[in-house]
């Protein structure tokens, strides 16, 4: 285990060392910018008042979030690619380190500094409901962190696997098809079409559950209708998001499986190739 | 004979390279050994197939066909901790100092914390680098760069020293000093395994040279016998003709005839009687000479194709 924790804290200080307080900098900003609405409206009746703040907070968690996730993609697809590169890796493997742990250990870097950038959005959090006056659902918190958990766990380990091909944009391409193929198996499971049902079902078994984020519910409060309002009245803006907590832990669980898997295979393929510098 | 430390025996790897994916025959066949407690050199011209074997020994590339023995077990990390080796450019992190870079490389290599903290010192001295050991990689030299990773390659006090042009890069003085402790270290029974343009480097450090090209190994032999001086001699003859070969015994052979000259050689115990007949007939002689063996870089030169 030695030779994984040096170089996942070899991985961290490499992304702390590339400007890591500028992108966390960059993060509060576009957090505060989410937020503004809330910190700067005035006039407003109390219950858009309500809103904006409730929005402020969840919704700044959940782009957070989403920052963590891009943050495991972009870090794992450069963290094997760019060892291979700048051949840093020869001096690395010249030593009793088997390619395996390296693999593990640049995993283990780049979700140690998401994890970190996770829980310093989470402080945010609390301290700008703290600052608006809102209170926040710790339960729901608690669930939804835990899915972009496991979220980073999946994007970290599929572009940390597939960066050891020595590509981080081929890398980056298949981590967002990824995200993007669980969208798409219901309507093809549901086609009229043979073929189209088996893809889907195929596709089921093969790509990891979805992310999908219960940030929404963290701090919620209803949408001010004015009295003569007639249009549509979607749910996610009249109706507090419920979260079904056993099915969000079961498909957390599932895609920190599935990103074991995807990274075994990745550990399998990198073992076995040869290592070619020009 | 020692064990051999590095045993290579029929070595073959191909890749397949470029959009045809066409075979590059990298290594065809090549075979070496290196006894344990010396130095030998590894040489031949670019593309010759020396990183490649290089890359073989420490188990980056699987061979196609033949066999790599090291410590007599396959390559891999099972080994690795008793390699030392160093890259040709010594590539690491540009975040770390030197005195970082050697913890992290000896905490890699097994080291206790202790044992760094007694090592690194002694070796950033060893080096020249103490003074710089705080500073930040990024802003040494490629000298530094490369005495650094000579550091990291001793670190862990290996048996086997893999070194990939040591001193290219280097000033004379730092050349001088990377040279010497490649000595030091085989006065401490350590085995080397030098690859190295530098011919006069070979000539100064090692003890065999494996010398290949395309390949394959052209020529293995002892440095001692690269421009010693033989057991023949050559002298030559002025007024020399023709007709002057009925008086040469069995053993003289005529090197060169030219029209009033020539060159014979003879064994160093013929010498004098061949000197005393010539004179007696009377001829004149030129100069009278050893023969030398050629020199490593002329039998570089000539393996390599270019004379």
């Amino acid at each position: 285990m030695k030779p994984v924790l040096l170089i996942a804290k070899n991985a961290f200080r490499a992304v702390m060392s590339e400007r890591a307080l500028y992108m966390w900098g960059f993060a509060v900003v576009v957090m505060f910018l989410r937020s503004g609405p809330a910190l700067f409206a005035q006039n407003r009746s109390p219950e858009m008042m309500r809103f904006l703040r409730a929005n402020a907070v969840s919704g700044s968690l959940d782009l957070w979030s989403y920052m963590c996730l891009a943050a495991a993609i972009y870090l794992g697809a450069h963290s094997l690619a760019t060892e291979l590169r700048t051949k840093t890796i020869i001096t690395v493997l010249s030593h009793p380190v088997r390619r395996w742990q390296m693999m593990v250990g640049k995993w283990t870097g780049v979700c140690a500094f998401c994890f970190v950038t996770l829980a310093i959005g989470v402080v945010l959090g609390y301290g700008l409901a703290r600052y608006l006056g809102v209170n926040i659902e710790e339960g729901v918190l608690a669930i939804s962190a835990t899915r972009t958990i496991a979220g980073i766990i999946l994007f970290a380990g599929i572009t940390t696997a597939l960066s050891a091909t020595g590509s981080a944009p081929v890398a980056i391409a298949i981590a967002a098809f990824v995200a993007v193929v669980p969208q798409l198996i219901q309507p093809l499971r549901e086609d009229s079409s043979p073929t189209y049902q088996r893809i889907g079902a195929a596709l089921d078994v093969v790509v990891a559950p979805g992310y999908s984020s219960n940030y929404g519910g963290v701090v919620w409060a209803p949408f001010p209708v004015p009295a003569n309002y007639r249009g549509p009245r979607p749910a996610m803006v009249f109706e507090r998001p419920s979260v079904d907590y056993d099915r969000q832990r079961k498909q957390a669980a599932e895609t920190a499986a599935y990103a074991g898997v995807y990274f075994l295979l990745g550990c399998v393929g990198f073992t076995r190739r040869d290592l070619k510098f020009s | 004979m020692a064990e051999p430390v590095i045993s290579v025996d029929g070595l073959v790897k191909n890749y397949r390279a470029g959009v045809r994916r066409s075979i590059v025959h990298a290594v065809r066949g090549l075979s070496l050994t290196v006894p344990r407690g010396s130095i030998v050199a590894f040489v031949g011209p670019n593309g010759a197939g020396k990183t490649t074997t290089i890359h073989t020994l420490l188990g980056f590339i699987k061979p196609t066909a033949g066999q790599v023995r090291v410590f007599g077990e396959a390559p891999g990390p099972a080994v690795a901790r008793q390699i030392g080796y160093q890259p040709e450019i010594f590539y690491t992190y540009p975040f770390y100092s030197a005195r970082e870079a050697l913890r992290y490389y000896g905490q890699l290599a097994g080291l206790s914390s202790a044992a760094l903290n007694a090592a690194i010192p002694g070796l950033l001295d060893r080096m020249g680098l103490t003074d710089a050991g705080k500073r930040p990689i990024s802003s040494y030299s490629k000298g530094m760069a490369q005495r650094l990773g000579l550091a990291q390659s001793l670190i862990h006090d290996p048996e086997l020293l893999i070194l990939d042009e040591p001193t290219s890069g280097l000033d004379p003085e730092g050349r001088r000093l990377v040279l010497d402790i490649i000595v030091e270290e085989k006065a401490r029974g350590r085995t080397v395994f030098l690859s190295s343009h530098i011919l006069s480097d070979v000539e100064r450090t090692c003890d065999e040279v494996v010398m290949v090209r395309q390949g394959q190994v052209v020529l293995a032999d002892r440095i001692a016998s690269f421009g010693a001086a033989g057991q023949q001699w050559d002298i030559e003859v002025l007024g020399w003709t023709p007709a002057h070969r009925g008086l040469l015994r069995d053993g003289i052979t005529v090197l060169q005839e030219t029209d009033g000259a020539a060159i014979l050689r003879c064994d160093a115990g013929d010498k004098q009687a061949l000197l005393k007949l010539l004179l007696a007939v009377p001829l004149e002689i030129g100069t009278v000479q050893p023969m030398r063996a050629a020199s490593l870089e002329e039998t570089y030169l000539k393996h390599a194709g270019v004379v």
